[in-house]
């Protein structure tokens, strides 16, 4: 938990706070933009505007804060410092993985409390219940990007975990397009099959459209795509465990 | 490769805990696709983008558009389109910019309803409006903001608005109340399956059920709809109106009709058009039994008379359907060349445009023939049906056959709404030239118009009566079929002669007469009974 903390401060250090000052102000400005649009139209856009800010937004911050985490601990040198005390390598990423959720999250936390108060300003004091689960999804979302990150950033650099990172962020964004695009020779096939057989499907973590047209949303709809985030998540952090266990520094 | 060397086992262990968790995460991949395959089945998620987009020209996705979708961005690309799509409806009004951009925006978030109400409405309306004559009839365009509404309720399912819109749009661009009942009747359904949600807006349905059911003439079923209606809104003051109008005006004649005392039905309808020649729903029932009783002119008049009552589509399709017939028979009595006058709804509205709204400075608008080209191109689809081929060269005559007193009359004559003749003395005439072919759409192979309007001096059109009078055609039950005499060269002419001449189309008189009303009534304005519940 020291750990966690400890990366918890530093990446409050760096001023990612500034990051929803910037969401802030898109979402007032996008709020009133969208004002020319018809009521329908305009709570579509700026749910969709709140509800993507919050994500890429975060995950953005997930990338600068993951890619540097360990690869600067290992290339500072002191990594060797603290794993020198009673600390294991297991509880190390552990605590680097608690802290980065933490920090995203808390950020996450604040841009939807903005979103909030905007979505209910748009609509005149109203509120839907459903942007709470979205929010939770989110959030589940970001767990599973943040293991990824932890995940490249345990044995490879800074420069190959902000790359990787920003791919895996593409395909699992559309990763039912991977495995539903018709592949032209065998190895495209593969190389196909390989992609959304890996990749998160960050797709299954999206509410917008029952918030949008006011459906019902199936408890399963929620619990399924928490149960995929966490094992999806328990599967990284364990192959990071894995993976920085046999590291030779 | 040296820490296996150092530890093989340990290290070897590892690689096969690795690869373990690598199958077990395949599976957990495999879960995911499932929850999205049972997402979209819930209709909470999109189809797959190759589905959905495949229908939407390449070209017109922008590159911001593709480099956002596939960067995950589908539904801020599908606002971007749409927002582009309004920028060029607001500042350009450039349609063949605002459509793909709708199309896209449709395309790549499907599960929005609102974008093909608006793209559908667009087509049905404005751009049926815009467009009109000059690339396709306008009934083309509203066909296709229906198609468009459609393809919409098989992404949204539960989208009542659209129903509703497709319901409107049947009954206000097509005249056909019939199916808007049935999609009202869909809208109904599904609202009340989504009874829980919060937000959608009440319906307004039964009433508009029950209005078609009002203007397709049968006030029984309206009454029953109004009495539903009812007991779910006791103290709706339309309900209420609306019931007592129907039991006071219509369902005695109703009734009579039923049980096929026509002579009784006329006569309760007839006095209350006396009083009330605006009524349209009266005007309506009036024509389907003059209709029942093969009175074709007294339907022609009825129907024609409910037309001019505000925007009555429905009393439009018909009035054109009779009309259609009767030129048809017309056509064949008289033994002219072969050609096929269609006579569209377009030119109907134009012929049913009263004289008092006429717009012509010195001489009010008279009478206006519409004659359809067949398209340069012979392979051309022609969506309205066989068309007259004019060939440059070919004279065009045209008679004002409504006017007894031609002097001073001018006919000018239109290619695609471009002046290019005028004539003052009969019969009024015109050449077709090849440079006329030139005009919107004639390169693409699309069908040409040629309009005759005829002008009258303002003093000698108060003189004339408003309306024609159909009882002086003398028509055959049924028109002979070898009565088509073959002819070198087609003179085409725009209507018919002088009353009692050799085939008077449609001379002068009054509709109202014709339909046994008061004098004076025939040139109706809309009702001021219930009429005021129109949606």
């Amino acid at each position: 938990m020291t750990i966690g903390y400890a990366t918890f401060g530093e990446a409050i250090r760096r001023r990612i706070l500034v990051i929803f000052l910037l969401f802030a102000i898109v979402s007032i400005v996008g709020s009133q933009i969208f004002k020319a649009f018809s009521p329908g139209e305009e709570e579509k856009f700026v749910v969709d505007l709140g509800l993507n800010s919050i994500k890429w937004f975060s995950i953005l911050i997930a990338i600068l804060l993951g890619a540097v985490m360990i690869p600067q601990e290992i290339e500072r040198k002191t990594l060797h410092t603290v794993l020198a005390k009673p600390v294991g390598r297991g509880q190390f990423i552990l605590g680097k993985f608690v802290g980065t959720c933490l920090a995203v999250l808390f950020n996450a936390s604040l841009m939807a409390i903005a979103f909030f108060v905007v979505y209910a300003i748009q609509q005149k004091g109203g509120f839907d219940v459903s942007l709470l689960y979205q929010f939770a999804l989110t959030c589940m979302e970001l767990i599973l990007f943040i293991s990824i990150v932890v995940f490249l950033s345990t044995f490879s650099s800074t420069v190959f975990v902000l790359v990787v990172s920003f791919c895996v962020v593409v395909l699992g964004s559309t990763a039912t397009f991977w495995k539903n695009i018709p592949a032209e020779n065998e190895i495209s096939g593969l190389l196909f099959l390989g992609v959304s057989a890996l990749a998160p499907n960050f797709e299954i973590f999206d509410l917008s459209r029952p918030i949008l047209t006011g459906a019902a949303i199936a408890p399963d709809m929620i619990t399924y795509p928490l149960v995929y985030g966490f094992m999806y998540t328990s599967i990284m952090l364990l192959l990071s465990f894995v993976i920085f266990n046999e590291r030779q520094f | 490769m040296q820490l296996l060397k150092r530890r093989p086992i340990r290290v070897s262990l590892s690689i096969l805990v690795c690869l373990g968790l690598v199958a077990v995460l395949i599976q957990v991949g495999r879960f995911g696709h499932q929850v999205q395959h049972w997402r979209v089945e819930a209709g909470i998620a999109q189809p797959s983008v190759v589905a959905s987009i495949k229908d939407v020209p390449l070209e017109e996705l922008t590159g911001i558009v593709l480099g956002a979708l596939f960067a995950g961005f589908r539904s801020q690309a599908a606002n971007f389109c749409w927002w582009k799509s309004q920028q060029y409806w607001e500042e350009e009004g450039h349609w063949p910019r605002v459509l793909p951009m709708m199309k896209a925006a449709c395309a790549l978030d499907p599960y929005f309803p609102e974008f093909w109400e608006v793209t559908g409405w667009h087509e049905a309306y404005n751009l049926a409006a815009e467009y009109e004559t000059r690339h396709l009839p306008q009934d083309e365009y509203v066909k296709m903001g229906i198609k468009t509404l459609e393809t919409g309720l098989r992404y949204n399912p539960q989208a009542v608005q659209i129903y509703e819109q497709v319901g409107w749009t049947y009954r206000d661009k097509l005249g056909d109340p019939e199916t808007a009942i049935r999609y009202a009747r869909q809208a109904a359904t599904v609202y009340h399956v989504r009874a829980g949600i919060t937000k959608q807006t009440p319906l307004i349905q039964p009433r508009f059920v029950a209005h078609m059911y009002e203007e397709l003439g049968k006030p029984e079923e309206a009454l029953l709809q109004y009495q539903e209606l009812m007991q779910d809104y006791p103290s709706d003051t339309v309900g209420i109106g609306a019931t007592l109008t129907i039991r006071d005006r219509y369902l005695e004649a109703y009734r009579a009709m039923q049980t096929r005392d026509l002579d009784a039905a006329e006569e309760r309808l007839v006095t209350h058009l006396t009083h009330d020649p605006g009524d349209k729903i009266a005007l309506h029932m009036l024509a389907q039994l003059k209709e029942s009783q093969s009175d074709t002119y007294g339907a022609l008049a009825a129907w024609e008379a409910a037309a001019m009552v505000w925007k009555d589509t429905f009393a439009q399709q018909h009035y054109v359907r009779l009309l259609n017939e009767v030129n048809r028979r017309q056509t064949q009595l008289r033994g002219m060349p072969f050609f096929d006058m269609v006579i569209s709804r377009k030119v109907a509205d134009y012929m049913l445009l009263p004289r008092e709204t006429a717009t012509g400075a010195a001489m009010p608008r008279g009478m206006g023939v519409a004659l359809y080209i067949k398209p340069p191109r012979a392979d051309a689809p022609s969506p309205l049906g066989p068309r007259m081929d004019i060939q440059p060269g070919d004279e065009i005559h045209a008679r004002p056959f409504e006017l007894a007193n031609t002097s001073g009359c001018e006919a000018r004559f239109y290619v695609h709404g471009r002046e290019v003749a005028r004539d003052t003395t009969p019969p009024y005439t015109f050449t077709f030239t090849d440079d006329m072919r030139a005009g919107p759409g004639t390169a693409s192979g699309l069908e040409m118009l040629v309009k005759v309007e005829f002008f009258v001096p303002s003093e000698q059109a108060a003189g004339y009566p408003p309306r024609f009078d159909l009882r002086n055609v003398q028509l055959p039950e049924k028109a002979p079929t070898d009565a088509r005499p073959a002819a070198p060269k087609p003179v085409i002419t725009s209507g018919s002669g002088s009353p009692g001449g050799t085939g008077p189309m449609m001379p002068g008189a009054g509709s109202g007469a014709a339909m046994g009303m008061a004098p004076g009534a025939s040139a109706p304005t809309p009702s001021a009974g219930h009429e005021g519940h129109d949606h």
